[in-house]
């Protein structure tokens, strides 16, 4: 048994009296990656962010390599050989791969820039690690995972010894994914301790050697992958099995609620789409594909370059505002919640409310009363964790958030057509950065409202999502889309094939 | 037993951040209050403190109209200029055109809807950013303003039922500016907190993008908004006029700096991080108090435009710690 490279021991750490890690141990060994799990607030962000010396802890010691570190900032941490790649993109658009990597520690001539020196450290750094990445493009033209590489590689830049990624395929395709991994996989032979956070996993049992699973700020497993079924992790993370049943119906109806014929938005072409009453569309295609555009087509947010034929709900045309598609019974539910769909500084209530202001108001003015009551029954119904109504929604977990701007299409206050098989619901990847428990009650929620009659799309990067979740699955394909087939006979492979 | 004890003098020390968050604004101004009283004998009386009342009430009703600008996410830099338009126009139609009182004010008044209204279109048809498109309607306003005026004072008798407009006070106590100021506040107190109009518009300034996809027409929003804080500053304008008795043309430039630093200092009340009208009447009050009070103490009259710059900044300083908005 060699000596761990990053051990942690018994740390806690509670902000204003609330534990967030309690007596929490860990151990990271050279040349292996140590999956991180957890629900959403189980305190792998606190954990993190200890070792890599943003938070003190309030008690307990890390030690790397035998030594025992004080350190107190990121900066030290660095030194000691720590470093992160977090979860949210952090290279510039407008600046090239290479001076992404040297921002911030640019090497000067008489307070100059040098531009050869630059280029020539980054070519380095790209020789040492092996990437194929072009080391002269502007970051916005690359693809979302060689943006994710190149976070990683300025992670890499200092030179550490323990490299720690929060999340890092959360926006990922699959294929996009599988690049990554692959060069993971040379930096673990290259003797480097990594962690990795994933919700995906898949993805650790394909991947990574051990897993640590914090529950509530106690670790309460860590050990190897082999051996560990993924009911095993799920019953550890959530303390009780999850059941994801598939959602899909056998049968399907006839009566079209969404049909498009030749639509191009974007660089997308839409040959023909179709969704029938009850039922669940998937649209699977790699980020950035178009089906993005798609809904907001369908949702009245973004008009199409040019439109053969679509209607919906057997009326001609597509919504011409949001607002007119909103009182066609069309609902979106957009992806990236922080900056589309959230409006943080508010409060649930508020944010409950702004979807339905029409229906809760009685000549113009707000009522209070009905918001109010409203809110408190859509906050029981879907077992939304807040303190109460008023609780700002920042403070909120990312799955409830997720719950709270689903839920404020849920109930449509002041229309007479109460019933749901008259409404769609636009999903764009609707569960991203929301845990394994939060996961299972969308998909039930999905299907109690599919049972109702109402017709769902969704598009998603998780493939296994829309395979669980659809009844039939659309491929976008070289920026085309039209053929679709039944879930069922779907792997996330066959999919990935059908979309490259 | 102690576990509870804990628990409560957590929750009691959490209490008290957040009291001194809320309402720590409230404290300097009572503050401010008691310091002026006890150092100049002249400040704490009936007749000082209406004053005083009368003076900030023209202030009032422009900041309070930019409220609902900066509620909708929007700024407006055009409210100096656009009061001093109204303030000459409601002084040569009465003076120059021999306009009854009935038609001058509101044709003056008009002059701010019609800029609210060009703002408007600036920032939601051409896109331009609020802060830039009000930057440069402001000199438009000060040019129709000169084109008019040729950059004089207007000095004449002005009818007496428009005087009534500040120097009038209901049931012979009530002056009538205060009133008119309390009204406009408890309009856009109730716009903005109880109607549709007001939860559209606090969403649309929270977050646009959200906004627009939750079905809100976001460009109604801002350009109601942009309406109501130039028409504000039109009414002040005729307010301004009635008060100085005669038409100047640069009188409503010291607006801007007040109105915008009123603002600010709300923004630190209440709700921290969010305009509101209490807020930003808490704001008038300070800066009213400041201007008096100094005038009291017979401090020189550099220190004013001193200590206004130096509270605007604190204001926004205060605004930002909070951590929740970030301006521009």
């Amino acid at each position: 048994m060699t000596e761990a490279l990053l051990r942690v021991e018994n740390v806690s750490k509670a902000f204003f009296g609330i534990p967030v890690l309690q007596d929490v141990g860990l151990s990271l060994r050279r040349g292996e990656i140590l999956a991180l799990l957890g629900a959403n607030g189980a305190g792998k962000s606190t954990l993190v962010k200890v070792i890599c010396g943003a938070h003190d802890a309030d008690s307990g010691a890390i030690w790397i390599d035998g030594r025992r570190q004080t350190y107190r900032t990121v900066r030290e941490a660095v030194a000691a050989g720590v470093s992160v790649a977090h979860q949210h993109n952090m290279t510039i658009s407008r600046l090239t791969g290479a001076q992404n990597i040297e921002l911030g520690r640019e090497p000067t001539h008489f307070g100059l820039i040098n531009r050869r020196e630059l280029r020539r450290r980054a070519e380095a750094l790209w020789r040492e690690f092996d990437v194929d990445i072009d080391i002269d493009a502007e970051c916005g033209d690359l693809a979302p995972g060689e943006q994710k590489i190149l976070d990683i590689l300025k992670a890499l830049a200092t030179n550490p010894q323990i490299l720690i990624l929060d999340e890092p395929t959360a926006t990922l395709t699959v294929g996009e994914s599988k690049r990554l991994f692959a060069f993971l996989d040379r930096l673990r032979r290259r003797d480097m301790g990594i962690v990795f956070i994933s919700h995906h996993l898949q993805e650790v049992f394909d991947h990574c050697d051990r897993a640590a699973v914090l529950k509530d700020g106690r670790m309460v497993f860590q050990g190897d992958v082999a051996g560990l079924t993924r009911e095993d992790l799920v019953r550890m993370m959530i303390g009780k099995p999850v059941e994801i049943a598939s959602c899909a119906k056998a049968s399907i109806g006839e009566d079209f609620v969404v049909s498009l014929r030749d639509m191009q938005v974007g660089p997308l072409h839409v040959e023909a789409f179709e969704a029938t009453r009850g039922e669940v569309v998937g649209i699977a295609g790699l980020i950035g594909s178009g089906q993005t555009e798609l809904l907001q087509c369908l949702a009245g947010a973004r008009r199409p370059t040019r439109v053969g034929s679509a209607s919906l709900f057997g009326r001609p045309g597509l919504p011409a505002s949001v607002g007119n598609a909103v009182g066609r019974g069309v609902h979106f539910i957009p992806d990236d919640r922080a900056s589309n769909a959230m409006f943080a500084a508010l409060s649930v209530e508020e944010n409950l409310s702004t979807a339905s202001l029409g229906g809760l108001s009685r000549r113009g003015f707000f009522r209070h009363r009905d918001a109010n009551s409203r809110a408190d029954a859509l906050i029981g119904s879907l077992s939304i964790k807040c303190r109460d109504r008023r609780q700002a929604i920042s403070e909120l977990s990312g799955g409830n958030q997720q719950k709270v701007s689903f839920a404020r299409w849920l109930s449509r206050p002041g229309r007479t057509d109460g019933g749901r098989e008259n409404r769609l619901f636009l999903l764009d990847n609707p569960t991203e950065g929301v845990d394994v428990g939060a996961k299972a009650e969308f998909y039930a929620l999905i299907r109690e409202l599919t049972a109702g009659g109402a017709t769902i799309i969704v598009a998603s990067v998780e493939f296994q999502e829309l395979i669980t979740l659809s009844n039939r699955i659309y491929c976008i394909a070289r920026d085309t889309l039209r053929d679709h087939f039944p879930a069922a006979d779907m792997t996330e492979e066959t999919l990935l094939l059908k979309t490259n | 037993m102690r576990v509870e004890e804990i628990d409560q003098q957590k929750s009691r020390s959490i209490d008290w951040a957040d009291f001194f968050s809320r309402y720590g604004t409230v404290l300097a101004a009572i503050l401010i209050f008691v310091g002026f009283s006890a150092f100049s004998p002249r400040f704490l009386t009936v007749n000082n403190l209406t004053n005083v009342l009368v003076q900030i009430s023209s202030l009032t009703v422009v900041a309070s109209a930019l409220t609902v600008a900066v509620v909708s996410g929007e700024f407006d830099l055009s409210v100096g200029e656009v009061a001093g338009l109204s303030a000459i126009l409601v002084a040569g139609l009465l003076v120059w055109s021999h306009q009854p009182v009935y038609l001058a004010i509101p044709l003056a008044i008009l002059s701010g809807v019609i800029i609210g209204i060009v703002n408007g279109l600036l920032v939601t048809w051409l896109r331009i950013p609020s802060l830039i498109a009000t930057l440069g309607m402001g000199p438009v306003a000060l040019g129709f303003n000169y084109s008019y005026s040729n950059g004089d004072s207007i000095y004449a008798q002005m009818p007496d039922a428009f005087y009534y407009l500040s120097t009038g006070r209901l049931f012979g106590i009530l002056p009538i500016p205060v009133i008119i100021a309390a009204i406009i506040v408890i309009f856009i107190y109730v716009l903005i907190n109880h109607t549709r109009y007001g939860r559209a518009t606090v969403a649309t300034g929270t977050n646009i993008v959200a906004a627009r996809l939750s079905g809100i027409n976001v460009n109604r929003c801002r350009q109601i908004a942009m309406i109501i804080s130039a028409t504000g500053a039109g009414i002040a304008g005729v307010m301004l006029t009635a008060r100085l008795g005669t038409g100047q043309p640069g009188a409503g430039e010291p607006y801007l700096l007040d109105s915008l630093t009123a603002v600010f200092i709300g923004m630190t009340a209440f709700r921290p991080g969010r305009a509101s009208v209490q807020g930003t009447v808490i704001g008038v009050i300070i800066i009213g108090m400041l201007d008096n009070g100094l005038n009291l103490l017979g401090a020189p009259f550099y220190l004013q435009n001193i200590v206004r710059g130096v509270v605007m900044i604190a204001a926004v300083a205060l605004a930002v710690l909070r951590g929740e908005i970030r301006f521009f």
